[in-house]
Formats: C-alpha cells, structure tokens, sequence
C-alpha cells in the first residue's frame, strides 16, 4: 500500500510539473495567431488608408483585394463585444498617421451581447484572453483570477499549441463553398431585442458606438458602419424593431460626430444562397461581390 | 457523477483511502468486511444519489425486494424438497423478475406503449391516460438486470441466498459499474462482498493502467468524434454521402471508445477496491464476422441474454417434440425464433425506440446464416493467430490479407447497424442513408479544420494500434512492464503523468457516457 500511495503521488507531482511547464510555454512561447499578426501589422502602420474592424462579418465577407489600395481587414472572428474594437481603436487609431477611412459592421444581433449583463460565455473567455495577450487590451472583470485560470481546465490547450500558421497578408479569413450548418445554428433569434437585459445591452452599445465615432472624429477619420448582407433564412427572423433599433444606434452617435451607415441585410443583390457560407455569412463568391458593391458605394 | 469529472477526481482517492484504512485497522475480520461494505454502499449511494437522490429510493427498493425474494426462493429450495418447494421457489422467483421488469417497464417503456399505442388507434388519443412525466433513472436496466440475475441463480442454486442485506446491497449498488456495468452475476460478485479483500499493489497498478487507458478512449477518442459526429447529424439533410459517412464510421469508434472506456474505467476503479469485475468488450472491431463481434462486445450483456433467455428458450439446440414430422425444419425455425428474440430484446433493452429494436433485427438477420449453416463459432481462436511447431498459439505482428479483408467486412456491417443505432427516429435513419447512398458520398468529406481531425485521426490509429498489439491481454496497458523500456517504475510513472497530460490537453467536450440514458 505504501509502494502504490509513494508512486501514486509522484506520479500526480510529475503531472503537476508537466502541467505548469506547459501553461508557462503556453505564455512565454511566441505562437502567432490571428490576433497577434493583425495587431503588429496594424501598429503604427502608415500605409493602411482603409481599417475593417469589427468581427467576423468583415473578417469573411469583405474581399479586400477587391477594395482597393492600402486597404487592411483588422476584423477578428468569434470577438463578441465591441468594446474590444473601442480599446483597440484608442490604442492604434493614433498610431495611423495615413488612415482615412474606419468600416465597423453593425450586426442586427451584435448589440444585445455584452459580459457585462450576461454569463461569460467560452468564446468571450476566449476574448478575453486572446485580446488580452495578443493585443494588449485587458478586460478587468476577473482580475483576482482570470489570468490563472489554467488552460487545461479550461480545455483549450490543444488550441494554442495548433495555430494556422499561414496569415492572410490582408487579415482576410476567405471561407469556401457553404457551411455544413448551413440556416441552423447560425440563425438569429427573433425576439433578441426583447426584455431587460437586451435594454442594458443596447444602451451599454450605444455607448460604445459613440465612443469609437469620436476616437475616430478626434483622427480624422471617416467612420462608416456597415450592416452586412444575410440569407433569408436569417432574414425570416429578423423583425422591424430589431432594424430600426440599428437606425436609432446610427442616429444616436449622429447627434454627436459625423458617420455614414450602410444596411444591405435584405438587399436584392445578395438574396441568392450560393453567396453563403451560412445563413449571416458569405462566402468566398459573396465576399468578392460585396466588396466590389462596398468600394462602389462608398467611393473609395 | 461522471467517472470524467472533476467530481470524481477528488471522490475516488478519498473513497480509496478510508476504504482501505477500514481494511488495515487492527479489528475483527468480519467487523472489517462489514464495515468495507457499508463504506462501499454508502460511497456508491453518494456517487449514485449526485445525479437526483430520489433515483437512491428506487434502487434501495429493487435491492431489498430482490434480496427478500433471494432469502424466500432459498428457503422454499432447501426446506421442503419437493414439488411444492420448487412451485413455492419458482412464484417468488417469477414474483421478483415481474417485479424487477415492471420498475423497468414503467420508467422506461410505458410512454413508448402508450404513444405507439395511440398512433395506432387515434381515436383513443386523449382518452388513454396519456404519457406521464417520468425520469429515467440512471443505469436502471444495468442493476435491473444484476438483481434479476441474483434471483434465477439462487432459483437454479447456482448460488446460495445471502443473509448479509449491506453485502448485497453493495453488490447490487457497488458505484464502478452501477451506471453502465459490466452487468455482473451474483455468482462472480457477490461472494467477493463476502470475503475479506487485502490491497494487492500489482491489482491496484493494473486497475490505474486500465482507467488511464479507459480515459483515453473516452475523453479523447469518443469525446473528440462526438464533436464531429453531433454536428453531422443535428444537419444531416445539407451533409454530402461522404460526410454521413465518415459521421458513421466515427460514431462507431464515438460508442466503442465511449462504451468501452466506461467499462475500463469500472473495472480498473473496481481492482483498486480489490474486486475483480467481468470482461465487457475483447477488441470487437478486429471480429472477422458478426458472431465473433457479438462474443467481442459488450459481453456481460450478451452472455446474460445467452444464458436467461436464449438457452431456457432452447437456444440452437432446442428439445425437438416426438410427434414432429420434420425435426430439421422445427430445429431450424426454433432456432431462428430464439436469434430473433434476443436480438430484438437487446434491442429494446437499449431504449423505447423502433431504431434499436430495428438494431437488433439488422443484428440477427446477419447472425441468422452463421448459426444456421453452424458457423456461428468458426473463429474462437485469438484473431492474427497461428499454431507454432509445439502447438501453442502464437500471435502475428500483423493480420493475413484474409483475415484483414474479414476484419473490414464485419466493421463496415457493423458501421450500417450503428447508423440505425444513432438515429433518432425511423425517418430520420430513411433520410440519412438517403443522403449517404448519393454521388456525392465520392466526394472529399467535411473535417471540420486540421487542429481537429489530426489529432483525432492520430488518437483512433493510437486506439487501434495498440490494442491490436496487445489483443491477447484483458486490456491495452496490461503487462506493459514487461517492456524493455518500461521495466523501471519512475519511467513508467513518468509516462502516466504525462499520458494523463496528453490525455487531458487533447480531451473533447464533456460528453455524457451514451449508455448512461440505457
């Protein structure tokens, strides 16, 4: 009994050294991923006239090849609050001496997400640490014990250590042909405005849509939203209030600095599902076609 | 609890230590055991009762009425030897089985007979009583039919009645195999609830190999194919022939890493008590055909359905009548109506859903020509095996190019039973192999990103390579120390360290074991 309990507990010891050593790998060991690459190419960047922000919806369905000179797609996927493009905004907008033009995607559900009133999702966690190691925006909620939250508990190890290597010199995220969940889990829920916590949400991203117009403003720069073109399975489920909220978002922030805002969510151009990776993205055809629309209209 | 939580971490060593303190405290032995006992029955109560501790009320019922009917059936044997005491036997023995079967029946097939029952008569809808909202408490076919065992064998005197109510009841809830077996006879099990157990250290480091490799297949290679596998068929409709496809062939090491694993798990944490549980799974997928594959998987089920209902019904050697004209004929439409009843209850024992009862009737028509033409035991030696000159067997690195050819067979039939197994409901099985049999199924298959089918890929060859080569032991990391390389024990602890590292870094999404909803 004695034999098994010593090489029971050296055997936990051991397990314990390999784990720290890969958490401390896992911190120390330079692995380039999205968010690293696009924050040091963007930093102090004088030749980018052009700034996608935002998140996937421009990551995936803007083409930027197709939009012209000096143009760069600084959109991540999967981020889920704006106030991560407000920080980033504050910290390298300045550092862009050439920059004429911001494009922010103004989603139809995008507003009603916030961890401030909501239960911290993986994906915000994940946010949060990305953000936070990659492009230096701290998010303060849980400083007693986020950053020790261990990555094997959290089970996303195997993540930091299998990174696509290979970045798109434009920061585009081209996705193929159609999603396999394509119209299901991509949808969007109707009633997602409705109740107290969608308020909160809405207000809380009013406030930051004001601040990322006057961080721009006090640059110089145009700030545009763009609300992206959606399949009609996601349209179906989109209701008039949900839209006009959109409408008043962009009203409030013009009360007090300038902006432009695009709606194509129904537009008939984009109705056909061969321009969808799935029902509120396009795909690689629809990516070229809406670039190629967003560059004409917007008259870059 | 899940064997696969954080829960179980910290509850398993403790349940450790202060079972084995009861074993070496300087006390009367039976003082000893009876106290281990309770210990067990109150820690397999608390891993039990983590789910919903009204499921503790019912299991307590079941144990109680079966040990009662134990104690009747033994005494209506042994103290009137004759007719009568056997009549008297058989009533209680009858009396429990209906019993056993009707908690059974009611949690888990009533509102599959109801519903059926109404779609067959609409008219009655409304009028039947309806469904009722019932819970389906965890791992109740499993120690339903444990008890039910208890009883036929103390009816056949197989074993004798147990006065002991903790022994039995221990036996009955004894937590490494309450929820997903093996489903253990009372003839194996409980006498070792009745002896004194001592710490053996080579026992308590088998059973940690077997949990370590048990994790593995069920947190890495079951948990990583759910992933794909879930997604696949919560969209089958808008999937290409090849994706279904290679959804079918995951699913299939999805339920043997899930189901498997479970059951290494259960009798690696059993050795550590110094119990000793049955084999359940013996390397199914390397069967050369569909009668091997069913003395591979999931055996303690198989064998209790062998020996409670497929032999007393007259298994493929029934009792032939004297005024039967054509005894060949008889034999053989007994014998297909026996295949046929097992199956189909295997089936139905897995849940109230015509796509298991469907399982179970794809399953026999496949064994049906193997028993009929006495094939059915063609291959009980060791698969990749030959006789050396002495006529001992020895094992081949790798199979023949006919034994391999078998092997693919029988895994791709038994890939088609696991699309049936997996759907939810008959349109939907029509529908997904709609999809499948299509052109596109020539086409490259969904694989989600590199990050993911690489590892995933790597574990399953992992699985299969290993235990391929150790296809002869009861389980994959058995006798590894018999290795050049792995002789020295600090080598071997550092690599179950940083196995149990791997093992965790590359886990899936926490997947509930499938046979705890059977």
């Amino acid at each position: 009994m004695k034999k098994f309990i010593t090489n029971s507990l050296l055997c936990f010891c051991i397990f314990m050294c390999i784990w720290c050593v890969a958490e401390y790998a896992k911190e120390k060991i330079y692995l380039p991923n999205a968010y690293s690459y696009k924050y040091k190419h963007v930093k102090g960047n004088s030749s980018i006239k052009t700034l996608l922000i935002g998140h996937s919806h421009f990551e995936n369905s803007i083409n930027p090849y197709l939009m012209g000179d000096s143009i760069y797609d600084f959109a991540i996927s999967g981020r889920r609050w704006i106030y991560w493009d407000v920080k980033l905004a504050e910290q390298l907008l300045p550092t862009m001496p050439n920059l004429k033009y911001v494009l922010f995607p103004l989603g139809y559900a995008m507003p009603y997400e916030s961890p401030h009133f909501q239960p911290l999702t993986d994906v915000i966690e994940e946010n949060i640490y990305q953000y936070g190691k990659n492009m230096h925006v701290m998010y303060d909620r849980f400083p007693e014990n986020y950053w020790y939250k261990s990555s094997l508990v959290r089970n996303d190890m195997k993540i930091h250590f299998w990174r696509e290597k290979n970045q798109d010199k434009l920061g585009y995220y081209k996705l193929e042909g159609q999603s396999e969940e394509c119209a299901t889990d991509q949808n969007v829920d109707s009633n997602i405005y409705e109740g107290e916590v969608a308020q909160l949400c809405l207000n809380e991203y009013k406030e930051y849509f004001i601040q990322l117009a006057k961080i721009c403003n006090e640059n110089n720069i145009r700030f545009i939203a763009v609300t992206c073109p959606c399949a009609d399975s996601y349209i179906q489920n989109t209701r008039p209030q949900g839209i006009k909220n959109l409408y008043d978002l962009v009203d409030s922030v013009r009360t007090y600095y300038p902006i432009e805002y695009y709606n194509y969510l129904d537009d008939p151009e984009f109705r056909a599902d061969s321009l969808y990776y799935n029902c509120s993205h396009l795909n690689s055809i629809g990516a070229d076609k809406f670039a190629i629309r967003l560059k004409n209209d917007l008259g870059l | 609890m899940l064997f696969n939580s954080i829960e179980f971490a910290f509850f398993l060593p403790i349940v450790f230590l202060i079972y084995w303190a009861i074993g070496y405290a300087h006390i009367n032995g039976n003082t000893k055991l009876r106290l281990q006992n309770a210990f067990v029955l109150i820690a397999s109560y608390v891993f039990y009762g983590w789910w919903d501790w009204r499921f503790l009320l019912l299991i307590a019922f079941t144990s109680f009425c079966s040990w009662g009917s134990g104690l009747l059936i033994g005494k209506s044997v042994s103290s009137v030897q004759s007719v009568d005491g056997h009549k008297k036997a058989k009533f209680w023995m009858i009396a429990n089985i209906v019993l056993n079967l009707g908690i059974l029946f009611t949690f888990k097939y009533y509102n599959f007979f109801i519903e059926e029952f109404c779609q067959l008569f609409p008219s009655l809808e409304g009028r039947s009583g309806g469904v009722i909202s019932l819970i389906l408490p965890v791992g109740i076919s499993f120690y339903t039919f444990q008890a039910l065992s208890y009883s036929i064998d103390v009816y056949r005197q197989k074993i004798e009645p147990t006065k002991d109510i903790i022994a039995f009841f221990a036996f009955i809830a004894f937590f490494p195999q309450l929820v997903a077996g093996p489903i253990e006879r009372a003839t194996n099990l409980l006498p070792q609830f009745l002896q004194n157990r001592k710490f053996s250290y080579d026992q308590a480091t088998d059973g940690m190999r077997q949990i370590l490799w048990g994790l593995f297949k069920k947190i890495v290679v079951a948990d990583n194919c759910a992933t794909y596998v879930d997604q696949v068929w919560a969209t089958y409709d808008t999937q290409t022939g090849s994706t279904l496809l290679l959804a079918a062939i995951l699913f299939t090491f999805q339920i043997y890493g899930d189901f498997s694993g479970y059951s290494d798990i259960a009798i690696g944490t059993a050795k550590l008590f110094g119990i000793k549980l049955m084999r359940n799974f013996n390397n199914p997928y390397f069967s050369r055909d569909i009668a091997e594959f069913w003395r591979r998987w999931h055996i303690s089920l198989t064998t209790w359905f062998r020996d409670y209902v497929y032999i007393p019904l007259g298994g493929s050697r029934p009792e032939i009548p004297a005024n039967i004209q054509n005894p060949d004929r008889y034999k053989k439409l007994i014998i297909i109506r026996n295949t046929f009843v097992i199956f189909l209850l295997s089936g139905f024992w897995h849940g109230a859903n015509w796509t298991f009862i469907a399982w179970g009737a794809y399953h026999a028509l496949l064994f049906l020509p193997l028993i009929l033409l006495g094939k059915n035991r063609k291959y009980t030696n060791q698969v990749g095996s030959y006789l050396d000159a002495s006529g001992s067997e020895r094992l081949r690195l790798l199979p023949t190019w006919r034994e391999s050819l078998q092997i693919l067979c029988t895994f791709l039939l038994v890939v088609f039973g696991w699309i049936i197994f997996r759907a939810p409901h008959m349109p939907t099985l029509f529908h997904y192999l709609e999809g499948m049999c299509d052109a596109s199924i020539f086409t490259i298959p969904w694989l989600m990103n590199k990050g993911f089918y690489l590892p995933l890929f790597s574990a399953i060859l992992i699985m299969l390579s290993i235990e391929w080569l150790s296809r002869n032991n009861e389980h994959a990391l058995q006798n590894i120390e018999c290795h050049k390389i792995l002789n020295n024990t600090f080598v071997r602890v550092v690599l179950y360290a940083l196995s149990l590292f791997l093992i965790l870094a590359f886990r899936g999404g926490t997947v509930e074991f499938i046979y705890f909803q059977f």
